[in-house]
């Protein structure tokens, strides 16, 4: 007989909410899924691979907000790396313990600022200077994806073993040397940071439509730019019928590949042992 | 004690499904919702507010856009529909019509623009980028910041059939597209050489609270609530609620108070002009 005690209601209510984020995110997998598919079957794959976005007129090709998207994610990678990975280096490497809390703290709350705060600074510091558009839309996105990726890939090189540090030392080999030395060992934990950053990149969308100029075209660095999720921010709320159901089918193509992403990345993690 | 993990899991995953779709429970059936255009929305928040403390009438509004509220309405999802364009003859076929006020559109820069006013072939000129520069109407050397409504708006629409602009043109000449009146507001208070089109009265209060944004004249009349009473400012949209059958109840309290004294005076309020 299943009688209830104090255990019986702890581990009830434990695994209630431990299950709690599992069904969240199915039920709202379903939810998009369901309002999507019926936008999927009356759009078609070939007008919905076109490149004409125009809801009034019953168009909606997605290939311009997909080039869009990927232009803005990979410039901002192209932005953010080279800085995120060189601090990573220097505070798990050669930074004091001080130095290193300190700035590790910095770029936490840097990393945790809200978009919309992000954005407004976007809009009255890079706009003035490159316009609404791809570039300003990268700038804006490598400030909010660099934390993330210093923070994870700083992680990974700190579990590079001291011992094959000093042995490389010890060969005289310059320090050049040493830091390639602990950048290969932790090759997979910042890979996975990398693609960590990627999948936040991929989903933001406030501080993006609001330096972007949200205008659908092919990318071109000086010019407006939208993208799957600028596009969603800016038509969803007066969207109905078969535009909404297509913006849906929009979010569920950005679900997917921040689905994919997260789950390659953290099993990039893993394999570094993090 | 043996342990039972599949009757805990069970209990946790019931549980757990409580937690989650405890809070979609159905509304209430004496619950009037209106859903639609979010320029109606102002004018429904004020009337809600007014009727539960007088009637206890209990009005709930949501924005979507005016082809929402149709669709809405349509399929009985709503108790009123609300919306900001003229309706097409097969919607005017399907709904009954409340014409409840009307909005004017605003032209609005910065506040640090120093053009008085434009003419519609100004604003034609402007919006096809025949003319690039602020310089060309007496403000200072500066590229003009062409904002526009994101598909879907009814203000889009609205502008759209004034200035006779093709769907092609704005996707060819636009620097900026935002969503709703409030985005427009912040890239324009954001962008001193920018230039959009708003609801009249949210410029108004936008300025009122401090934001550096202002109205231009538009053919040289002043865009104020008195110009576009009398119909002298030329650039303006109706203001519709709509019902599927007869409205009864709550629905025909709301419709009869917008249209008494007391509603259109709230709707003055709201710098929306209510029907005479």
């Amino acid at each position: 007989m299943f009688r209830w005690n104090r255990a019986r209601w702890f581990w009830t209510g434990a695994i209630a909410l431990g299950l709690l984020p599992i069904l969240a995110i199915f039920a709202l997998a379903i939810f998009l899924f369901w309002n999507a598919a019926s936008a999927a079957a009356q759009i078609g794959l070939q007008e919905f691979a076109a490149a004409e976005w125009l809801p009034q007129q019953n168009r909606y090709g997605v290939a311009r907000l997909l080039a869009g998207t990927l232009a803005v994610t990979a410039l901002a990678l192209f932005l953010a790396v080279p800085v995120a990975l060189s601090a990573a280096g220097y505070l798990s490497l050669y930074a004091g313990r001080k130095v290193r809390v300190a700035a590790n703290t910095a770029i936490g709350v840097l990393g945790g600022i809200p978009s919309v705060v992000i954005g407004l600074w976007g809009m009255t510091w890079i706009v003035p200077l490159f316009g609404n558009s791809w570039i300003s839309a990268s700038l804006v996105l490598a400030l909010m994806i660099a934390p993330t990726i210093t923070l994870l890939s700083g992680a990974a090189l700190r579990l590079v073993p001291a011992d094959l540090l000093e042995a490389s030392r010890a060969l005289g080999v310059g320090e050049a040397i040493v830091s390639r030395v602990a950048f290969h060992h932790a090759r997979w934990g910042i890979l996975g940071a990398v693609v960590l950053g990627t999948s936040r990149a991929l989903g933001e969308a406030v501080a993006v439509s609001m330096v972007a100029g949200n205008v659908v075209s092919w990318p071109n660095f000086m010019r407006p730019i939208a993208t799957l999720t600028t596009t969603l921010i800016v038509e969803l709320d007066s969207a109905a019928g078969l535009h909404r159901d297509a913006l849906y089918l929009l979010a569920c193509v950005v679900l997917g590949a921040i689905s994919v992403l997260s789950v390659f990345g953290r099993a990039a993690q893993r394999k570094a042992g993090i | 004690m043996k342990k039972r993990p599949s009757l805990y899991l069970a209990a946790g995953l019931f549980a757990s499904t409580v937690l989650f779709t405890g809070g979609c429970r159905r509304p209430q059936s004496e619950q009037i919702v209106v859903t639609g255009a979010s320029t109606v929305y102002p004018i429904v928040q004020m009337a809600s507010e007014e009727l539960r403390r007088t009637k206890g009438l209990d009005v709930m509004a949501q924005g979507g856009g005016s082809t929402r509220g149709f669709e809405d309405c349509i399929a009985g999802r709503n108790s009123l529909g609300a919306m900001a364009r003229e309706l097409t003859p097969e919607e005017k076929a399907q709904v009954i019509v409340f014409p409840i006020a009307y909005d004017g559109v605003g032209i609005v820069v910065h506040a640090s623009n120093q053009i008085s006013g434009l003419t519609t072939e100004q604003l034609r000129q402007i919006y096809r980028r025949q003319i690039t520069n602020w310089s060309n109407f007496g403000g200072r050397e500066d590229r003009i910041v062409v904002v526009h409504k994101a598909e879907g708006h009814a203000l889009r629409e609205v502008f759209m059939k004034y200035t006779g602009l093709t769907p092609d043109e704005i996707t060819r000449h636009t620097d900026v597209t935002a969503g709703d009146n409030a985005q427009v507001i912040r890239v324009i208070a954001n962008t001193a050489n920018a230039i959009g089109y708003v609801s009249l009265g949210e410029v108004i209060k936008a300025a009122e609270a401090g934001q550096p944004v202002r109205l231009a004249k538009l053919n040289g009349i002043e865009p104020v609530m008195k110009n576009v009473t009398n119909k002298t400012y030329p650039l303006f949209h109706p203001l519709y609620l709509i019902s599927k059958g007869e409205p009864q109840g709550g629905s025909r309290v709301l419709l009869d108070f917008l249209r008494s004294a007391e509603g259109k005076a709230i709707i003055r309020e709201g710098n929306y002009v209510p029907l005479e």
